[in-house]
């Protein structure tokens, strides 16, 4: 297995998020989206360290995946606050940005 | 000499700085007048100290204005010669004279109109004299203009009156038709010779070395004088400013505003003399504007009315002595007549004054009421009538032989017939309003020593220059032998006919009126050229703003509308793109960042 199913698997991995993030009616179903983006994100990251035996890729990775847990707190308390709100977390009725 | 001179141009311009720039002393008035006046009267000593040096050879100043690679393009400076000279006394001697008479014509006037029209006035002489001094074409138009603007100011100065408003536009309106042909007629002439300066084209034409194909040029130029100087047919502006205060019709009909087109005539006058057809049209128009004034002037009842209409006539008569190639002439008439027409003005503003109507028919025996007034006119009527031995009668003559002698026979039998309806509508005035048997209503009287003293002095000089004319000879034209006869004998016809119908009343003025039917009834509707020019006047300017309106509505209006239209109709459906949801602008990232590789991969 080279570095090219390595970039694939990313690839694959990202399309699947974006497709998730773009397709999900459910606010947590989108950031479940955005999470195995940024996997697909850090496979990159890992699989090119050790491609170039530079270890920085994998202290990105590190530093990803401690950002995207600080990320899916704040996202989560988003999504709870906009519950109480308008007690729904369907994205199809948070429009308020209509034009 | 130059400082002089500069103190002559200054002294009435720092008035004017000084009255506009310090609007407490302008409100006060009476102080304003006295700042005035003393400029002016400052200026006339100047000027009267230059004219009385006697003058070696033309003066020219110049200070470089607009610098170019081979010298200045256009300069500003001093043309100083003895026909400047004396204009510049005329032209002080009567704005003082005119000043000092306003003192006491406009005592009713509020403090701050009367500091607004010592303003305008002192403007109204700086701007005369600086045409006067012009060395070049340029500087004479920006004075030209100058002029024309202190007319304007000048005669709507009473601007609530609306007859008074439209005359002044009329008046601006007209006189700036012909400074569109003294415009062009400047810049056709640059190209020509590549100058304005008076010096360098004098000895051009001096030297025969002036471009042929001048004649379009110089009848341009010529259009600016017709403006100015009233000449048929834009006259029409004339007796419509009489709705002015009458010291000021004084000083546009005697020394400033139509004076300026004659004198411009004299000046570029070895121009003129290098295209013998303009200066055979000058002549002509001169005389048919003499004559065509003239039997207007007979029928008028409006006392500053009747003066204007002389006035055209006699600026027609210059204009026919500049066209019979007699400057000298022209000028000496300018010269006189602006004397004793200023003479007239005052005192038929003396009379106004003391009768409070503009009507001759509402006038009567006046001479036994205003006894000093009454004299003074009569002499300014006998120097205007052409009598023996009155300025009037050498500056005319001076004309009559300068066109005899030029071979015009039709102009000059215009202008012998003009003298004879001179005299004739003169008198006319002078025997209804100053004798007759009518008795006017209240009890007029002198016009107080303010007003009376520049009468005086206006009319003294009126029979100097008469009598020294009459003991030094003539000046200089050789007069055919009868001339003075016949011009005395015209003269005297036209007063036997103003004393049979007005003072005799042998013969009814209505009678005579039937005898000459038509002319009369043209006269009266004043040949409908007033009528014609409104009709082209309005024809132009509505069809002209109808026109742009138009353009306005449905071109520019129209293509703003039509932009404003898409503008809200692509935003309305840009708007639409904005949904709202989150996911469908991610999605339109995702596809824009797709677009963009792909592009980058295409075009790369």
């Amino acid at each position: 297995m080279g570095l090219r199913m390595y970039v694939l698997l990313a690839a694959a991995v990202f399309a699947i998020g974006l497709f998730g993030v773009t397709t999900r009616r459910n606010a947590v179903g989108i950031l479940l989206g955005i999470e195995l983006m940024l996997n697909a994100v850090n496979i990159n990251f890992v699989a090119f360290a050790r491609y170039n035996a530079s270890v920085a890729g994998m202290v990105f990775a590190l530093f990803t995946i401690a950002i995207t847990v600080a990320e899916i707190a704040v996202g989560l308390a988003i999504v709870i606050a906009i519950f109480r709100v308008r007690k729904t977390v369907d994205a199809d009725h948070l429009d308020l940005l209509k034009g | 000499m130059t400082s002089l001179a500069l103190a002559v141009l200054g002294l009435p311009f720092l008035a004017f700085l000084l009255l506009a720039l310090a609007p407490p002393l302008r409100r006060h008035g009476r102080g304003a007048a006295l700042v005035s006046i003393a400029a002016i009267g400052g200026s006339l000593a100047a000027a009267l100290r230059l004219w009385l040096v006697p003058l070696e050879a033309t003066v020219v100043r110049r200070w470089e204005w607009i610098p170019a690679e081979d010298g200045p393009l256009v300069s500003v400076g001093l043309y100083i010669d003895p026909v400047g000279l004396a204009m510049l006394v005329l032209v002080t001697l009567v704005a003082f004279l005119v000043q000092v008479y306003s003192w006491a014509y406009l005592e009713g006037e509020t403090p701050p109109s009367l500091g607004r029209y010592y303003t305008y006035q002192s403007l109204f002489a700086f701007s005369m004299l600086g045409l006067v001094l012009a060395p070049n074409f340029v500087q004479m138009l920006i004075f030209w203009e100058l002029v024309g603007l202190c007319s304007y100011l000048l005669i709507g100065f009473w601007y609530d009156r609306p007859a008074a408003a439209r005359a002044a536009v009329k008046a601006f309106w007209t006189t700036r038709l012909g400074d569109v042909g003294f415009v062009t007629g400047i810049v056709l002439l640059w190209r020509a010779t590549g100058t304005f300066d008076f010096t360098a084209l004098f000895a051009a034409a001096a030297a025969h070395r002036l471009p042929a194909g001048l004649s379009l040029t110089m009848f341009l130029i010529y259009l600016g004088a017709v403006g100015k100087s009233a000449q048929f047919p834009l006259h029409i502006w004339l007796p419509d400013a009489m709705e002015g205060p009458t010291p000021v019709s004084a000083l546009i009909h005697a020394a400033t505003m139509v004076a300026a087109g004659v004198f411009m005539v004299t000046r570029a006058f070895p121009l003129f003399a290098a295209t013998p057809p303009v200066l055979g049209l000058i002549a002509w128009v001169g005389a048919f504007t003499a004559l065509l004034a003239a039997t207007m002037a007979c029928v008028e009842t409006d006392i500053k009315r009747v003066l204007a209409y002389s006035t055209v006539s006699q600026l027609g008569y210059m204009m026919a002595a500049a066209g019979a190639a007699a400057p000298q002439a022209a000028f000496f008439h300018l010269v006189t007549h602006g004397l004793f027409k200023a003479l007239l003005f005052l005192a038929a503003g003396a009379v106004i004054h003391a009768v409070g109507t503009n009507d001759i028919r509402e006038m009567g025996r006046l001479f036994y009421a205003l006894p000093q007034t009454g004299t003074v006119f009569l002499v300014g009527t006998l120097a205007l009538s052409g009598i023996w031995p009155l300025s009037g009668f050498f500056s005319k003559e001076a004309v009559l032989a300068a066109v005899w002698n030029a071979r015009l026979g039709v102009p000059f039998a215009m202008l012998a017939l003009t003298a004879l309806l001179t005299a004739a509508y003169m008198f006319r005035v002078v025997f209804l309003a100053f004798f007759g048997d009518r008795q006017p209503g209240g009890h007029p009287h002198d016009a107080p020593a303010v007003m009376a003293v520049p009468l005086w002095i206006l009319a003294i000089l009126t029979v100097a220059i008469g009598v020294r004319g009459a003991l030094t000879g003539e000046g200089g034209q050789s007069a055919p032998r009868w001339l003075p006869a016949v011009s005395l004998a015209l003269a005297a016809a036209g007063i036997g006919v103003a004393l049979v119908t007005y003072q005799l009343r042998l013969v009814s003025p209505a009678a005579l009126a039937r005898a000459l039917g038509p002319l009369d009834f043209m006269a009266r509707r004043r040949y409908g050229l007033d009528a014609a020019a409104a009709a082209v006047y309005r024809g132009l300017v509505f069809g002209l703003s109808r026109l742009i309106g138009w353009v306005d509505r449905y071109l520019v209006d129209g293509l703003v509308n039509v932009l404003s239209a898409w503008t809200l109709r692509a935003g309305d459906r840009l708007r639409r793109i904005q949904t709202g949801r989150a996911q469908d602008y991610v999605y339109g990232i995702a596809v824009g960042f797709l677009l963009l590789l792909i592009a980058s991969q295409i075009w790369r």
